[in-house]
């Protein structure tokens, strides 16, 4: 006996059974009927539809046969799906690949076979139509012919099912998405009702597509007849000029763009704030937002700054000037213990005062409030003028500054600020350096086209867990540095302020007993024109 | 320094005594000049019409009548009008000094002053006013 090998597309066929969805289902009338004509056609007295699964094969339908299934092995189906046309053995006992086959020599006692494979929607076949006879025999031309219009019929309905059954999971599939999309814009429809900012969707073009009023009418005025009108029509002119300008900005970071305005609701003075985020290709949300309280209280804050920047500088006015004429001999000369004691007081009102300056510095800072004016610059004569302000200091402690390298076209900032940067981390670096220390400056190429300025000292280093913590603010590595080295522990924290609000970046590399390189990047000026 | 930056008389007007003292004990012995002080706006405009100073110190932030109504009023007379004023404040910020020269202030010294310096920073922002 031979058995028949798999099809040449037997993963494809297995996977087009499994889509056809026949197997192990009950009988059908339209199945049945086509064994019945084929069996009556071909005069024979069996005839099926056999699916040939993994295995086995399994009749779908089934005239002259009580058995169900057969084992693939013995199946005579499983060669006929082999063949594109009619598979026929007349006689097989004279077949040596199905003389000794246990369906020829016991029941159903198989001698004459012809089988039309099927295959639906041209693909690869999932069966046959087959009629089977218990003694030898030959079908003729017409008899033939009958078969594999029936098979076509068989094909014909098989694929429909397929078809209905993709049709049926696309439409699954749709509906799943339908709801999915359902669930996110009821998700939306929340968020945007719970926020109490009024929105404008709009064009690029600054015509509106659609607006949501706020909590309260007041934040967009004139909200019912906003769609389809241009930002130009809804808004004051400055207004309408500054959230053209801010879409434009918007729609090519593809980041939130914003600003805040002062408006007038309902007669009283309000302050405002417009945000706009990109939300396609050529269109964006604008949510506006009354910051009216807000304001009021960085006002209320910055006048409390004020005051206590006056109060504190006032006492200490009168504390640094009567210990300045004291130790001066302005009120009659001092002597011994008594100058050194004054000396000491001096020296802390001093140091008081730093304090006070680089909070209001950095409070000036976090608050937004710190003015640039920013200009090209030369690098070169920055650094020159960095080592200027610094070289008695740095010649009381012993510790010589240079210029190692000063590589680099004009950046973009604002000179008396960066030479406080340079000016806080060379002090810094004197303070950790020991007498006959060298440190040196220099300047070179950053990244993405930037402008590195480096402070590189040779004091003890800082070890890599504690790099992250430097620039923060009061925080000195080493909780004696403050005393020993004086220093208001603000310093770094600046510097990494105003470098930022240069849009520059600051950094650290250092390592124990390896020195420290403190460094910052800043822009390039832009050519001139 | 030109002869019309000769300083013999200088008023100071600041509402704190510590300081007046602090400020008079600089001017007068670092500086080596006469003092007269005020510790208010009017204070300051009848000793400014009386004694006829030099140069006027004045503090910006003072009770009743500020610094810059002090200077808007020794502007209206005649006898005081051409009297250079310089602002002492503790507040800063660029804007503030500008604001301050927008005034009519010719020049604007920081507190705390150091009582060392302040006759030189005096002398040094008059004659940079008169620079042309």
């Amino acid at each position: 006996m031979k058995v028949a090998p798999p099809h040449p597309q037997e993963a494809a066929r297995m996977q087009a059974l499994a889509d056809a969805a026949l197997l192990d289902t009950p009988a059908e009338q339209l199945f049945d009927d086509v064994v019945k004509l084929a069996s009556h056609i071909c005069e024979t007295p069996i005839a099926l539809i056999s699916l040939i699964d993994d295995d086995r094969q399994w009749f779908k339908a089934r005239v002259g046969l009580a058995a169900t299934e057969t084992p693939r092995d013995v199946a005579f189906c499983a060669h006929a799906i082999l063949e594109e046309q009619l598979f026929e053995v007349q006689d097989a006992f004279m077949d040596p690949r199905f003389a000794d086959n246990p369906l020829v020599t016991g029941e159903p006692r198989v001698r004459f076979y012809a089988g039309v494979p099927l295959a639906p929607g041209g693909g690869p076949p999932l069966g046959t139509l087959c009629a089977i006879d218990h003694v030898p025999r030959q079908l003729t031309p017409a008899q033939t012919e009958a078969m594999q219009a029936l098979a076509r019929q068989v094909e014909a309905d098989i694929e429909l099912r397929m078809a209905a059954r993709r049709t049926a999971a696309v439409n699954d599939e749709l509906q799943r998405a339908a709801r999915a999309l359902h669930e996110t814009e009821a998700k939306t429809r929340a968020l945007l009702a719970a926020n109490p900012d009024g929105m404008i969707r709009v064009a690029r073009d600054g015509t509106v597509l659609d607006r949501k009023v706020g909590r309260d009418r007041a934040i967009l005025p004139g909200a019912e007849r906003m769609i389809g009108e241009r930002v130009a029509d809804c808004f004051p002119p400055r207004l309408a000029r500054l959230f053209m300008l801010h879409l434009e900005r918007a729609l090519a970071s593809g980041g939130v763009e914003s600003f805040e305005y002062e408006d007038t609701a309902a007669g009283a003075h309000c302050d405002k704030e417009l945000r706009i985020v990109a939300s396609g290709p050529d269109e964006a949300l604008a949510l506006i937002r009354d910051v009216t309280e807000r304001k009021l209280a960085e006002r209320a804050k910055d006048e409390f700054v004020a005051t206590v920047s006056h109060e504190l500088r006032t006492p200490l006015t009168s504390i640094r000037g009567s210990l300045g004429l004291l130790e001066h001999g302005v009120a009659g000369p001092l002597g011994g213990e008594a100058l050194e004691l004054v000396q000491i007081a001096r020296h802390n009102a001093e140091r008081l005062l730093l304090v006070i300056n680089d909070i209001l510095d950095l409070e000036k800072m976090s608050s937004g409030k710190l003015e640039l004016t920013l200009r090209p610059i030369d690098p070169a004569r920055l650094v020159a003028t960095a080592v200027r302000a610094i070289c008695g200091m740095a010649g009381q402690a012993g510790v010589e500054v240079g210029v190692a390298a000063c590589v680099g076209g004009p950046v973009l900032g604002d000179e008396a600020r960066l030479i406080q940067v340079l000016n806080n981390l060379l002090s810094n670096a004197i303070k950790f350096s020991r007498r006959g220390d060298r440190i040196d400056l220099s300047v070179g190429p950053g990244s993405d086209g930037r402008t590195r300025f480096c402070v590189r000292d040779r004091g003890p280093g800082i070890a890599p867990e504690h790099h992250a913590r430097v620039f923060g603010r009061f925080q000195q590595v080493d909780a004696s540095d403050s005393r020993e080295r004086g220093g208001t522990g603000l310093g770094l924290a600046i510097v990494k302020s105003i470098v930022e609000e240069h849009g520059g970046v600051v950094g650290l590399d250092s390592a124990p007993g390896h020195g420290s390189t403190f460094w910052f990047e800043l822009r390039a000026a832009p050519e001139p024109a | 320094m030109t002869a019309s930056t000769q300083i013999h008389r200088v008023l100071l007007v600041d509402d704190e005594p510590d300081i007046r003292r602090i400020g008079q004990l600089s001017l007068e012995r670092v500086g080596g000049w006469q003092v007269v002080l005020a510790g208010s706006s009017a204070e300051a405009l009848a000793a400014a019409g009386r004694e006829r100073p030099d140069v006027i110190l004045l503090d910006v932030m003072m009770p009743v009548a500020d610094g810059p109504t002090t200077l808007a009023r020794l502007r209206e007379q005649a006898d005081t009008a051409e009297i250079p004023v310089i602002f002492m404040t503790a507040k800063v910020q660029q804007h503030e000094v500008q604001r301050l020269l927008g005034l009519g202030a010719v020049g604007v010294i920081p507190k705390p002053f150091d009582p060392m310096t302040l006759p030189d920073e005096v002398r040094r922002v008059l004659a940079s006013a008169e620079r042309p």
